[in-house]
């Protein structure tokens, strides 16, 4: 018995609806027929094409066929060989990247344990991850490497500048360099060579503080003929040490020593005081001072505990002016003129 | 007396102690003065003298032989005389030492004293006004001075009291007040004797000590007894030792057998002056003064007879904030004139070392030595 028009009605809204696009154009798909299997549905220019894929609607069918229509104008059945393929130029399958690289891809690719033998150029290019083996950076056109790491096995190269293990160097000149290497238990080692001379000079010049701060002895070891150690006030010397065989510290300007304890000067020989390179005050390895240049005690007599040697003014104690005021004045004379002394 | 020649033949050396005004200070005085001709061993002085005298070659120079220390009373030469010292190189004892005890200090407080009874004339009008002027006008409002045409306008001529006084008729009232007193006296040339037309040796003049004392002890004393003493020499010359055993070669010059010289005496502290002892040398110093000297120097400017005078105008100083204490030893000078004829001295009669040392203790410990008066 025919069913009425409301059960057909029912019976087709209850059937699974058909994966049909028709407004996509070229677009396949596949549609089930019911009781005849399945076939696949292309839009070309405003027609349909339809290819047979099954004839036992039992039978679902995925993917496409690898048959393409023909783009002749005219309808065409399905073609099942990839040479059969016309107006492929039409670059009517978006989906693909095409070889003259006009068409990016639309969305992430990873290549991941394939091999490209070989890139060409790549002008832009962000790594985020991964290796780069066997490459040389840069070696045409050199720009910024950026990265929290970069290793090298042998040397980083600037101009003459040399990044090894464990050492900087450069050559700002022929064979005169500038070495910053370091060695075991954190040594550093800053090294300048001037080949032809000794003009390698190290300056440093900070924009505030320099501290040396040593956990042991800071050493200021020169060499040469000019063994000076100098330390200048805004381009002015204040103090030089003499290092030589004889050191000698001179200075420049008033100079004090303010110890917050005691000082001691003790030395094995004599200690000195000159004023002008007189010697104003020189105490002896026998414990006698010696006042203004005088002289040790003849053989076989002995210096008393002060020997002075002055004229006129020899010595003088006091309170202050009316009070306890005590002075030794010396003086000698001869006659200016005289008789002869009979002969 | 007749023999005792008073011609002042002394060769002076000075010493200019710098010292503020009104400090007071004592304290000792060395001074040391002995014959020195470049440390070669010479004879001593009264020795060699003699031996030139009497050589065949060789002479005293004239300005030694008519000095005081060898010339009578009338500057007559005298003979000399032989100690019997010839080849002892003894000149080293020619030496004069001297200890005192020098004490004050000068107060300059006082300042010049103006005359009274002399009326002042003050600017160069009443300066011509004078009788005779002392100034003269060059255009009836300024005025110069007729003895050296230098302006007395505008200067501090113009202002100035002047005086008119033949001599300076300012006194000052600063003053000095050092005393010494000599604690000894060392040499060895006391021992000679002054004789008459014969072999002497003059010795001019000793060294005054003065002793101020009463007969007892008591608040309400009397007058001072004045007691001076005039010092030729202190000292005693041990030729024992303290066990008295007499010295030998080993301390003191000595002859030995056969070398016998009748007129060496050594030292010796027996003389009662009855005999000569061997205090025969030569002392180099005639006398020591010790006193205060300041700038005290009026202006004076003089027309014929007459002068004006002036504490204030050009030229005139008068110090007041320090002084000099001035060491004054009068060595033994030369005849100048070399003959017999008196003379004052241009030199010393011999080369001398002279040491002094001032050891002053009381209200300053500020001095300069100089040898000349201090100007600033």
């Amino acid at each position: 018995m025919a069913s009425s028009k409301e059960k057909r009605s029912q019976r087709h809204q209850s059937q699974p609806k058909q994966n049909v696009t028709q407004s996509n154009p070229r677009a396949k798909v596949t549609e089930q027929v019911a009781g005849s299997g399945y076939r696949e549905t292309q839009y070309i220019g405003g027609k349909k094409y339809y290819t047979p894929l099954s004839t036992d609607p039992n039978i679902a069918i995925s993917g496409s066929s690898s048959v393409s229509t023909g783009i002749g104008g005219s309808s065409s059945v399905g073609v099942s060989s990839h040479g059969g393929l016309v107006e492929l130029l039409d670059d009517d399958h978006t989906q693909y990247v095409l070889v003259d690289g006009t068409r990016a891809f639309s969305g992430n690719w990873t290549n991941e344990g394939r091999t490209v033998a070989d890139l060409g150029v790549i002008t832009t290019v962000d790594i985020n991850g991964g290796t780069i083996d066997g490459a040389t950076i840069g070696a045409n056109s050199a720009t910024t490497i950026v990265g929290t790491t970069i290793d090298a096995t042998t040397d980083f190269t600037i101009g003459t500048l040399v990044i090894t293990d464990d050492q900087i160097q450069m050559t700002p000149s022929p064979s005169d360099t500038v070495t910053v290497a370091s060695a075991s238990n954190g040594v550093l080692n800053i090294t300048t060579v001037d080949d032809a001379g000794a003009d390698a000079n190290i300056t440093i010049t900070a924009d505030g503080d320099i501290t040396l701060d040593s956990a042991d002895s800071i050493i200021l070891d020169t060499a040469g003929s000019n063994n000076d150690v100098l330390f200048k006030n805004g381009g002015t010397e204040r103090i030089r040490f003499v290092n030589d065989g004889s050191p000698d510290m001179v200075v420049t300007g008033n100079f004090t020593i303010d110890g917050s304890a005691d000082i001691t000067i003790d030395s094995v020989g004599e200690t000195i005081i000159n004023t002008n390179g007189n010697s104003i005050a020189r105490a002896s390895v026998t414990g006698s001072l010696f006042l203004h240049g005088a002289s040790n005690a003849p053989a076989n007599y002995y210096a008393c505990g002060i020997q002075m040697k002055k004229n006129i003014y020899h010595f003088s104690t006091g309170h202050e002016d009316f009070k306890e005021n005590y002075t030794m004045l010396n003086m000698y004379q001869e006659p200016s003129s005289f008789e002869a002394y009979p002969s | 007396m007749a023999n005792i020649n008073n011609n002042v033949q002394i060769r002076q050396i000075k010493k200019y102690i710098k010292i503020p005004d009104r400090r007071l200070f004592s304290g000792l005085l060395y001074i040391n003065v002995i014959n020195h001709d470049d440390n070669d061993a010479h004879d001593d002085f009264v020795q060699q003298v003699y031996d030139k005298d009497s050589a065949s070659s060789g002479s005293v120079p004239d300005g030694i032989e008519y000095s005081t220390a060898f010339a009578d009373g009338g500057n007559a030469s005298q003979s000399f005389i032989d100690r019997g010292r010839d080849g002892m190189k003894h000149s080293f004892a020619d030496y004069d030492c001297f200890v005192f005890h020098v004490c004050g200090g000068m107060s300059l407080s006082g300042g010049p004293v103006a005359p009274s009874g002399i009326t002042s004339a003050v600017g160069g009008a009443a300066l011509a006004g004078l009788t005779p002027p002392m100034a003269q006008t060059v255009d009836g409002t300024n005025y110069t001075w007729i003895d050296n045409g230098n302006n007395i306008t505008g200067t501090a001529d113009d202002s100035a009291n002047w005086y008119p006084n033949r001599d300076n008729p300012y006194g000052d009232y600063c003053s000095h007040f050092v005393k010494h007193h000599l604690l000894s006296r060392i040499n060895n040339a006391s021992g000679h004797i002054q004789t008459t037309g014969g072999s002497r040796y003059y010795k001019h003049r000793p060294q005054l000590k003065r002793e101020f004392t009463i007969s007892d002890d008591m608040h309400f004393a009397d007058a001072a007894s004045i007691e001076n003493k005039y010092v030729l020499s202190n000292g005693v010359y041990d030729t024992k030792d303290s066990k008295g055993i007499d010295l030998t070669g080993e301390s003191i010059a000595t002859l030995g057998t056969g070398n016998s010289i009748a007129e060496f005496h050594p030292l010796d502290n027996t003389y009662d002056g009855s005999s000569e002892d061997g205090n025969t040398y030569y002392a180099p110093v005639d006398r020591i003064a010790i006193y205060g000297k300041h700038q005290f120097s009026p202006a004076m400017h003089a027309a014929g007879s007459s002068a004006v005078w002036s504490t204030s105008g050009v030229g005139a100083v008068h110090v007041t904030d320090y002084w000099d204490l001035v060491i004054d030893i009068g060595l033994r000078g030369n005849n100048a004139s070399g003959s017999s004829s008196a003379g004052t001295s241009n030199k010393a009669i011999m080369k001398s070392q002279i040491n002094v040392s001032f050891q002053p203790f009381g209200e300053t410990q500020t001095f300069s030595v100089s040898d000349n008066a201090h100007t600033s």
